[in-house]
């Protein structure tokens, strides 16, 4: 295996025990990325200087008592969150030269754990959904999926093997999806947001994009845990999430969602109920699981509860630099504007009621299992629909999505778990299990 | 604004006010967006909420800090 296919649990490993550089693992990166980046777009920012500065310190530490469980594995960092002393553009061009002086808190938190930051990822203006510059690695025609745009198609064409994005309507799993890598978000709360831009408060998650469930793990087990300077961060500890997503030995019980395949296309349908078949036949329990309310009333309370917040979240830098937004995100801002705060307020309300028939579909399942996206990656001039993984990004659920086919296009099909609040083990474990069941993804021609 | 109304009513009020708050070119550039918003609401305006009724979610967020979600 190449240097640039290992995983960041591989890479770790070997690391500490000196059969690998951490030097040349970001040599090699730095040379795949040097080789499809001019195609694929990716990266806002490179930081070649500084990754292997740090790779020649974890060099010097590697193998020592007491080095973190990222010791030495680049990452990339979705271009939402402060970098110190690095670039941070959140995709604006109002932002194109700041500069922060901290690090968000699940940066710090995967330094902290010795990963090397090999540079920022594109991301869609503001995590929004504005078209972004960047490429699927499986076809240059399509979309990549955003707002973790640069991420998912960075990990899929094997530039970096983990990156961190962050979801608010369906972010990090429908580029994962679109881009054939597993894409984790957790708990809203599980993560600290503290040093992310933000899109709309109540349903902002800070997520991860890698190519086996057991890398998402190790990154959350770095990232996850209470934040006092998040208002939003959850105080209960976290779990051990890289065990559970080794814990392979029991078949999980699946709610398959009916709702979700009567809205796919015919292909992504019919392949989401191969991959249930498939998993019943590999010993899971699948029973089928309704959506409490119509998938049309649960989107229209996410679309108006984000658009109201965006509007607020950006109020007083639209008011000076309306003209360097881009259409989109641009109209969200205006549209939000006209909502009235008691229409805001009723849904709301309607999210609390809603909550606990949501959560109930959870009882005597593991998890639910569905498509991640509707569809294959379209064309370039979208980032796809957020309509399937919205809905755990409006109550907060962890959600997961794993590759888990080609279509007829050589196009990657995604399958999304989603578990209870603050249930990560379970899911990740589930996840690892329906993983190894699937068997492996193969890799883009990204080059 | 009540959102127990056809939507086509919720939408010419949101028009008006477009016009108000960002003039007639961007109210008009605003159609669609705003089509699609006064949907919404008037999704969510079939159903009722009272005085007695729960109160708004994200306001009640120390049940999250405490992992009952």
């Amino acid at each position: 295996m190449t240097l640039i296919e290992l995983t960041a649990a591989q890479a770790a490993e070997k690391i500490r025990r000196r059969e690998i550089s951490p030097v040349e693992l970001v040599e090699a990166l730095l040379n795949r990325i040097e080789a499809t980046e001019p195609a694929l777009e990716a990266w806002e920012t490179i930081d070649r200087e500084g990754a292997l500065a740090a790779a020649r310190e974890a060099e010097r530490q590697a193998g020592m008592e007491g080095v973190g469980p990222l010791h030495g594995v680049p990452l990339g960092v979705k271009d939402i969150f402060f970098t110190a002393s690095m670039r941070t553009t959140s995709g604006s061009a109002i932002f194109k030269d700041f500069v922060p002086e901290y690090d968000a808190t699940p940066v710090a938190r995967v330094r902290e754990a010795g990963a090397i930051i090999l540079g920022k990822t594109v991301t869609v203006e503001f995590a929004h959904h504005d078209p972004p510059r960047t490429r699927n690695p499986w076809n240059r025609e399509r979309t990549p999926g955003g707002s973790s745009s640069g991420s998912a198609a960075a990990v899929a064409a094997r530039m970096v093997p983990a990156a961190l994005g962050s979801q608010t309507g369906g972010s990090v799993l429908r580029p994962a999806s679109y881009c054939g890598t597993v894409g984790l978000k957790p708990t809203y709360g599980r993560v600290s947001r503290y040093g992310v831009t933000p899109n709309s408060w109540s349903l902002d998650h800070v997520g991860v994009l890698a190519r086996s469930v057991e890398d998402t793990a190790l990154v959350l087990q770095a990232m996850a845990g209470p934040d006092p300077r998040d208002a939003t961060s959850a105080s209960v500890p976290a779990g051990n999430y890289l065990e559970a997503a080794r814990r392979k030995d029991r078949a999980p019980r699946l709610g398959l969602v009916p709702d979700y395949l009567e809205r796919a296309d015919e292909e992504m349908a019919a392949h989401c109920r191969e991959v249930a078949a498939h998993l019943e036949s590999a010993g899971a329990e699948v029973r089928e699981v309704a959506l409490p309310q119509s998938l049309e009333e649960l989107t229209a309370l996410r679309f108006l509860i984000a658009t109201v917040e965006v509007a607020a979240v950006h109020s007083a830098t639209f008011s000076v630099h309306r003209e360097q937004y881009s259409r989109a995100i641009r109209e969200i801002i205006e549209t939000g504007h006209l909502i009235p705060a008691s229409a805001y307020m009723h849904a709301q309300q309607l999210r609390r009621r809603w909550r606990p028939r949501v959560e109930a579909m959870l009882e005597g399942v593991d998890c639910l299992l569905m498509p991640s996206v509707n569809n294959t990656a379209p064309g370039p001039s979208t980032t796809g629909s957020s309509a399937f993984q919205a809905v755990w990004s409006l109550f907060g659920l962890p959600s997961i999505s794993l590759p888990s086919g080609l279509s007829r296009e050589r196009l990657p099909l995604g399958t999304q778990l989603v578990a209870p609040s603050f249930e990560e083990e379970g899911l990740l474990s589930a996840a690892a299990w329906c993983e190894e069941a699937l068997g492996p993804m193969p890799a883009p021609d990204a080059e | 604004m009540r959102l127990d109304r056809p939507k086509e009513e919720i939408e010419r009020e949101l028009l008006e006010r477009a016009r108000e708050t960002w003039g007639e070119g961007r109210a008009e550039a605003l159609r669609a967006q705003i089509r699609d918003a006064a949907g919404w609401m008037a999704t969510l305006g079939e159903h009722r909420l009272g005085i007695h009724d729960e109160e708004p979610d994200f306001l009640v967020a120390s049940e999250r800090r405490e992992g009952r979600s």
